[in-house]
């Protein structure tokens, strides 16, 4: 794969909370586009913490985010129209049906023009069941929830992607289909950055995957690297080792 | 953007089950308060014409009565409680009007007394405001706790946009309700062939609806702020719930309560002192003329013509310092009632209150305009009686013209109420800007 400039990118990111804590502890990462990074990390590593810093939630202590090259903390709006976001556990809008969380969110995306059929398209592409389109979203199932989450992300077709712990609390056959959506957006080109827990799925998914611990990358092996190594050996090895001394 | 926004904050709010419940009892108390206030504004506008048909031409005792405001139908205000009709002599200047006329003479019962609170400016100051709060009382914690505050804010838009869009759409659904509950109103009143509405009460049904629009706002940039500052939505409404009952239950009749105790008004007793006193000066003479006057009468004589006219100068002098004296007393009573308010001026339903009944015609300023209007009438009865003694020719011709007073007109009733107005605007200038930097500053996670 030639060499393109990376879409997603932090450099010497910190973040100490008001309270202390070290979350994020000079974090250098890139994403290139059509490569999947799997941040994996105990609870607490700062997974969370560094998806927030991308999306300018919250104010780096030091360093930057940059998407496609847009430093987020300067010029915040621009940096978000080049990147979307699903979360872990996403309630949406109970009152509002499938469709219409969609299309609201399709707007806010910037995409203004499309149809009803464009819709029922992308909850098509991601196996929402037909029938669920125009209900209300409340009494929806967690992995309908996500499979949503994921087609609203779809719909503002940015060409970077952040994912929270998407696969969290979905059944083995839905996180797989999760996950087979994510590798077609990835063949589009797509930049896509995923915190999980799951290393499995990572290790399938995964162009690359980095080891958080304490806030820092500890480790980080591409696909082909892993093909000769055991990642769980190797995560379980970093977990264990002595805590890092600051 | 922005109308992304709006219609969807609109569309949720009209898809939740609190505004269908807070509209549906608004609807009902709109409508029944509306056709029992309109019928009773019938009723006493019947008994009204009755009296003045049935007013002899008695010269000594003049009667007077107090038509009800057409506008009463909206705000009852105290057009119904500071009673209606009210008799006077040269002897005696009544300091307020007695009793409702309805209560001795009317054959309607009043089955409806019970019910008479209820109206347009109490469903707006106590029903709608409470439904704005039950709207917006975790208009922006319910986003955080879903969780698509941070999948909103993950596009292209800027907080203040959010926040601007969210409050101009609940803006439209609370102004609507107001809008849809004052067409209802009206509605039932333009089909109803008793009530007749000039332009003057048009221009005032108009005031009357922003002033309200403006206290709901009010209550809905505070339920706004509240919703940013607290996360919990139980506990938001929790504090919008007591704050409400604190600004529209309890601190106003702390301001009565307090405002009785800070400014004394004197007892009967000391009220009784001030009119001999004040008659003090008068009181040597007066008793010698009465003597001479009962001496006549005794004697079965004529009552000289000057002792006639003395006596009738001094009696009527002594109505008119007791007149002063009550006049003395009902000012001391409207310091008492103004510092009340001023004391509750931090309550906007105290201030929105106030502006309803101006507007109305039926609160406490019409009703003195009303009193002074007596006075000056009283006065018109005097000159003409003495007139019998001064001119006799020109007595027979004269006539005691008919008693009218001079309402507040519409604009002066406005500029009177400028202050509230802005009262009322910069509560919600105040609660919004806090909402708005709370926000900017708020953490989304
Ligand atoms: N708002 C906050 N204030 C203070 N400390 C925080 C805050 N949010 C997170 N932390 C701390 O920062 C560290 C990193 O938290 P973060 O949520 O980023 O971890 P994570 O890797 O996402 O964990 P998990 O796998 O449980 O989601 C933790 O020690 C956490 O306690
Ligand atoms: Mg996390």
């Amino acid at each position: 794969m030639a060499k393109q400039e990376p879409i997603l990118k932090a450099e010497d990111l910190s973040k100490r909370y008001e309270d202390g804590v070290l979350a994020v502890d000079h974090l250098n990462l890139d994403v290139h586009p059509g490569e999947v990074y799997c941040l994996l990390g105990a609870n607490g590593a700062g997974k969370t913490t560094t998806v927030n810093l991308f999306l300018n939630f919250i104010p780096p202590t030091t360093g930057t985010c940059f998407i496609k090259e847009i430093d987020v903390t300067k010029d915040p709006l621009e940096a978000k129209k080049y990147v979307s976001f699903v979360s872990e556990n996403v309630m949406l809008y109970g009152n509002f049906t499938a469709r219409q969380n969609l299309d609201f969110f399709a707007k806010l995306g910037g995409k203004l023009e499309l149809s009803k059929e464009d819709y029922h398209q992308v909850m098509r592409r991601v196996s929402l069941q037909e029938r669920a389109f125009e209900q209300r979203v409340k009494n929806f199932s967690k992995g309908m929830r996500q499979k949503l989450g994921i087609s609203i992300a779809i719909i503002k077709d940015a060409p970077a992607i952040l994912l929270d712990e998407p696969t969290a609390g979905l059944d083995p056959k839905a996180a797989a289909e999760f996950l087979e959506i994510l590798n077609e957006l990835k063949d589009e080109g797509k930049a896509i950055l995923m915190s999980t827990h799951d290393i499995f799925r990572a290790k399938e998914i995964a162009d690359r995957v980095g080891i958080m611990k304490e806030g820092r990358l500890v480790m980080e092996r591409t696909r082909e690297e892993l093909q000769y190594e055991d990642l769980v050996k190797i995560y379980i090895d970093y977990m264990r080792a002595e805590p890092l001394t600051v | 953007m922005l109308g992304t926004i709006i219609k969807r904050e609109m569309l949720e709010y009209l898809k939740s089950s609190k505004f269908l419940i807070g509209l549906s009892i608004t609807v009902i108390l709109i409508t029944i308060s509306t056709i029992i206030n309109i019928q009773d504004f019938k009723l006493r506008q019947q008994d009204y014409l009755d009296a003045q048909k049935e007013l002899g031409g008695d010269t000594f005792r003049v009667s007077i009565f107090r038509s009800p405001q057409v506008l009463s139908t909206l705000v009852q205000g105290k057009d119904r409680k500071l009673g209606n009709s009210l008799t006077m002599t040269y002897l005696n200047i009544p300091s307020r009007t007695a009793g409702y006329m309805g209560e001795y003479t009317s054959k309607h019962h009043r089955y409806m007394a019970g019910f008479a609170a209820v109206d347009f400016a109490f469903v707006v100051r106590v029903v709608l405001s409470l439904m704005v709060i039950f709207l917006a009382y975790n208009a922006i914690s319910e986003e955080k706790f879903h969780g698509t505050l941070k999948l909103v804010l993950a596009n292209r838009m800027p907080r203040d946009q959010l926040l601007l869009g969210k409050f101009a759409g609940g803006l439209i659904i609370v102004v609507g309700s107001l809008i849809i509950s004052a067409i209802l109103s009206l509605l039932i009143m333009l089909f109803n062939p008793a009530i007749s509405l000039g332009n003057s009460e048009w221009i005032r049904i108009l005031m009357l609806l922003g002033v309200s629009a403006l206290y709901l706002i009010c209550f809905y940039t505070l339920s706004l702020f509240v919703s940013v500052v607290v996360s919990r939505p139980a506990i938001a409404l929790l504090v919008l719930l007591q704050i409400w009952i604190l600004l529209i239950v309890i601190y106003p009749n702390l301001g009565v309560i307090m405002a009785e105790n800070i400014y004394r008004l004197p007892s009967e007793q000391e009220i009784a002192q001030s009119k001999a006193a004040a008659f003090q000066p008068y009181q040597e003479e007066f008793k010698k003329i009465r003597e001479a006057f009962i001496v006549a009468v005794e004697r079965g004589e004529w009552v000289p013509e000057d002792v006639d006219l003395r006596n009738m100068e001094l009696s009527s002098k002594k109505a008119e310092l007791n007149h002063q004296v009550d006049k003395e007393f009902s000012n001391q009573l409207t310091q008492q009632m103004k510092l009340a308010q001023t004391i509750s001026i931090l309550s906007p339903a105290v201030v929105y209150d106030q502006v309803a009944n101006r507007y109305a015609r039926t609160g406490m300023n019409e009703y003195e305009r009303f009193m002074n209007g007596i006075f000056r009438h009283w006065q018109k009865g005097l000159e003409m009686k003495e007139l019998r003694y001064k001119d006799i020719q020109a007595w027979r011709k004269a006539e005691l013209p008919e008693f009218s007073y001079q309402s507040e007109t519409t604009a002066n009733s406005f500029v009177a109420t400028l202050l509230q107005w802005v009262i009322l605007f910069l509560f919600s200038l105040i609660f919004f800007a806090l909402a708005y930097v709370g926000f900017l500053r708020k953490d989304v996670r």
